[in-house]
């Protein structure tokens, strides 16, 4: 009985050592661009921010990513330890690794992993869940349309194995419900054909908008995505539901197409692989067992929240204000101050649009939310960053007055040619005015 | 193997239609010939980089493509040429083809090795062409054939392994799955079992075995030099592996998802397997280069997985229909054959046989530019075709590996080009700029005084150098 307390509660603290270092990273490390996106797009968002400010978004972003690891526990539980199902939200955290920051990506992987555990409730309960959660993602994010093709893939899963009608109906029926769900945004009939460009799924504007995973979402892609690979590798998804298994790969071709989806596929394959791993142990696993077997991961978690809590003392929520001061949008600041100031802005990394857009109230070519844009502003935005054959006319063409380039790139040293104005350099941003004498 | 004949048809119609009628994918042939050329001549093997490149002359170098260049060097046109890319055209079908008799050696039915063939095929696409990297395939097929061979015949993987070292550098690959299959054995096992140490003596001689070659261990240095080496994030090859890679989503991924959820098996073989795949798998993911390995690794080892998981690609009974007997035999060759035909003809007649991508005609004008010209191109590969020509010396070209990083770095400042693309222009005494036709660098060196246009077609532009530059040469 104290073996089972002891063990207890070395769980206990493995746990609280995952959580607090997530919590730790979301509060801490400021994605200015993403967090300025997302106060520009969700209302909800800004309220938080008017009321709380960038504290009270950095809680709720941790709440977030505890309530996601927390779901990805709780389906890891159906049929593992308590230990199996701390590690499989351990192996879903290292997957969540880049979205531990303020902005849409842990309410996003939250969404998914609450539409996920509607999969695990039987009933009408199920189909009323899956439409509510699909409702709630589609109006919070465009990656809602998502909800709907993971349904559909989960629902081939009955048909696949032969399942009893009565199962093959319930997972046909909770596809419908969420396809439905997807139409209740203001955008109505026009939201699935626009969320799917807006997600930008084949990445076809990777000249603009970086998306291979390796590139965007570094830390969960080699360690999160690889080490899912791995131990899915080493014991499989075999034994497991056919829908869980498809919807599994679905969420790996999603992880490999954009960084964005990375933590889909730790949060798709933790739960299955928990699964799995306990049917290698051939029994769940009891306390005292899943502690020895478990010790060190367990150890390692306490390790890191020793590290995590000998830096508590020096957390200090970081100033959204002074953030968006800083290099290399002080000189965005400074030309928003200058009463000359005229025209639209393009930037040649979307994310610093996000910011003279969201701060300082620019008006821009394109922002990070560039999928959506019209053909014209994207082909645009291609012509002008890539300094392709007649990008003057396109910069005329959107009347720009100004351009935010990489101080080192090739179309600086090209607007300095053609007479254009260099404002002013902060860090590795350069901002550039129209003259009269440039083209 | 009795679908998997078919599908390999197909693939060598395709690779052999590419690696003779196509122009070459990028201009390492160009450069390997003339280091062919040299060891001709010398009858030694270059180790430091002469007067041919400008920017670093006296770098130390590494030329593991030796044997490969020395082959090339004879098959420059007719015949020769005919004989020798139709020798990496079969280098490509005879990995898939070893990777295949593996597979059903172990275990793996004719439509899953079919099926697994495919995959495999189409992930070798992006990295196919008369290239060295595509003759070493079948020595790692090879190398684990072998390598799973439980017998004494499993020794011939060290001389695969000294073989491989004197191809390609990606012999350093060979210690590493020895060890890694060692290590697994010994898991499985639990114990130092007689396959346990049989593996361990592989992996260990291995490590001799890549030493096989006229660089000695200088070969295996430099391959591991390579894994950090910053230049990787100059080369395409090296980034890392997208969905939008072809050969990815269409080859290499489908064989990973079926690895996914049908590999694990708790056979006698569990983690000997698994470590070695789960290395190719992050191979393939961190570099898009090793897409075509993790292709041939994973025909080997899923379609057993594939034949043992699932009902459909369990192993056939023996027909009882003659009808089925006859469509098997005659048929689906037929098949084969016609669509291995339509293949062949489809690529021999597309326009892409005829498209310049490597700018061999500016490179061409090069040679009617009065005295000694130093030539930069903004894509290094190009250069290649430079080396070796009369009064022509590159800035950097497709060896890559050998250039300090200072060169690299003044080769990106041009490239980009930076305010002060001019200054270092100078100082490495560069007179004459290859670049793609309206690129940043093209239009920039347009409204540059000081140069002019001295060859321009549809893609591509020469710029001279209208006054005498300082040619304060820099070894780099």
């Amino acid at each position: 009985m104290t073996r089972a307390l002891a063990n207890a509660r070395v769980l206990a603290v493995a746990r609280f050592a995952v959580y607090a270092a997530v919590v730790a990273e979301a509060a801490t490390s400021p994605d200015v661009p993403k967090t300025v996106a997302l106060l520009g797009a969700s209302p909800v968002a800004r309220a938080v921010f008017h009321v709380a400010g960038f504290g009270g978004l950095a809680f709720v972003t941790a709440l977030a990513l505890a309530l996601t690891l927390g779901l990805i526990e709780w389906r890891a539980r159906r049929a593992g330890s308590p230990a199996i199902a701390l590690c499989a939200s351990l192996l879903g955290a290292t997957c969540l690794l880049d979205a531990a920051h303020v902005g849409d990506g842990a309410t996003n992987a939250l969404c998914f992993a609450a539409f996920l555990a509607t999969f695990d409730l039987r009933g009408r309960r199920a189909i009323v869940c899956a439409a509510i959660v699909t409702a709630l993602w589609c109006n919070h994010s465009v990656e809602g349309i998502l909800a709907p093709a993971f349904a559909i893939v989960f629902a081939l899963g009955p048909i696949l194995e032969r399942a009893e009608q009565s199962d093959r109906a319930h997972a046909q029926l909770l596809a419908l419900a969420s396809a439905l769900a997807a139409l209740a945004t203001p955008a109505f009939l026009t939201f699935p054909a626009a969320a799917w460009r807006a997600i930008a799924f084949d990445n076809a504007l990777g000249d603009v908008l970086p998306g291979a995973p390796a590139v965007t979402a570094p830390h969960a892609y080699y360690a999160g995505l690889v080490l899912t690979i791995v131990v899915a590798l080493a014991i499989g998804a075999r034994g497991a539901r056919a829908g869980d298994a498809l919807v599994f790969v679905f969420a790996a071709i999603c992880a490999f197409a954009k960084g964005e989806f990375v933590p889909f596929i730790g949060i798709a394959g933790a739960p299955l692989l928990a699964e799995a791993a306990t049917r290698i142990f051939r029994q769940p696993l009891t306390a005292p067992n899943a502690a020895r077997t478990f010790y060190a991961p367990c150890a390692a978690t306490a390790f890191v929240v020793a590290v995590v809590a000998g830096g508590v003392a020096g957390i200090r929520l970081p100033s959204l204000a002074a953030t968006t001061a800083a290099p290399p949008y002080g000189v965005l600041a400074r030309y928003a101050r200058d009463p000359a100031r005229a025209g639209r802005l393009l930037c040649t990394r979307l994310a610093w649009c996000d910011v003279a857009e969201g701060t300082y109230g620019f008006a821009v070519v394109a922002d990070s939310r560039i999928a959506s844009a019209s053909d014209a502003t994207i082909a645009a935005q291609q012509q002008i960053s890539g300094a392709k054959p007649h990008w003057q006319k396109a910069l005329r063409a959107f009347d720009v007055r100004a351009v935010f380039v990489d101080r080192r790139s090739g179309l600086a040293t090209l607007l300095v040619a053609d007479g254009w104005r260099p404002y002013g350099v902060d860090g590795m941003g350069a901002l550039f005015t129209r003259t009269a004498t440039a083209p | 193997m009795r679908y998997a004949w078919l599908v390999l048809g197909v693939f060598a119609a395709r690779f052999f239609a590419t690696a003779i009628a196509f122009p070459q994918v990028d201009g390492d042939l160009s450069w390997q010939r003339w280091l062919g050329g040299v060891e001709r001549a010398s009858h030694a093997i270059p180790r430091r980089l002469g007067a041919e490149s400008f920017a670093a002359v006296g770098a130390n170098w590494t030329p593991q493509e030796w044997a490969f260049s020395l082959a090339a060097s004879y098959a420059r046109g007719g015949v020769a040429w005919d004989a020798f890319a139709g020798a990496i055209a079969l280098a490509a079908v005879g990995s898939l083809a070893i990777a295949g008799f593996l597979a059903a050696r172990r275990g793996a039915s004719p439509r899953a090795i079919a099926l697994c063939t495919a995959f495999a095929g189409i992930a070798l696409f992006s990295s196919f062409g008369v290239r060295v990297q595509v003759a070493a395939w079948p020595l790692l097929a090879a190398f684990l054939f072998f390598l799973d061979v439980d017998g004494p015949w499993a020794f011939a993987a060290l001389a695969i392994a000294a073989l491989w070292s004197n191809v390609h550098a990606s012999a350093m690959l060979a210690p590493i799955v020895a060890g890694l299959a060692a290590l697994g054995a010994l898991v499985d096992e639990r114990g130092f079992t007689k396959n346990v140490r049989r593996l361990t003596v592989i992996a260990l001689g291995s490590v001799i075995a890549i030493c096989c070659n006229p660089f000695g261990w200088d070969l295996p240095i430099y391959a591991i030099s390579l894994f950090g080496s910053p230049i990787k994030h100059y080369i395409t090859e090296w980034k890392p592996t997208e969905l939008g890679d072809t050969s990815f989503a269409a080859g290499a991924m489908p064989l990973l998802l079926i690895a996914l959820v049908f590999f694990a098996e708790r056979g006698q073989r569990r983690m000997r397997d698994l470590f070695v795949v789960a290395a190719f798998a992050f191979l393939t993911l961190s570099a898009a280069r090793n897409i075509a390995l993790f292709g041939i690794v994973g025909l080997a080892y899923v379609a057993p997985a594939l034949t043992r998981a699932t009902k459909f690609f369990a192993p056939e009974p023996p027909a009882t229909d003659p009808r089925a007997e006859r469509i098997a035999r005659v048929a689906l060759p037929g098949i084969a054959c016609v669509l291995a035909i339509v293949v062949a003809i489809g690529l021999l007649t597309s326009e892409d046989r005829t498209e310049d991508n490597i700018g061999q005609h500016a490179i061409a004008s090069l040679a009617h530019l009065p005295g000694e010209r130093h030539v930069y191109c903004a894509d290094f590969a190009w250069c290649s075709l430079a080396v070796g020509m009369p009064h022509v010396s590159v800035f950097l070209d497709g060896r890559a590996d050998p250039y300090p990083i200072a060169v690299w770095d003044d080769f990106l400042k041009i490239l980009r080009p930076e305010r002060d693309w001019q200054k270092t222009v100078r100082a490495r005494g560069i007179d004459t700029l290859v670049v793609a036709r309206d690129s940043t660098l093209d239009q920039v060196v347009a409204r540059t005084v000081g140069w002019r246009q001295s060859f321009v077609d549809k893609r591509y532009r020469v710029w001279e150098a209208t006054r005498v530059i300082s040619k304060t040469r820099s070894g780099g």
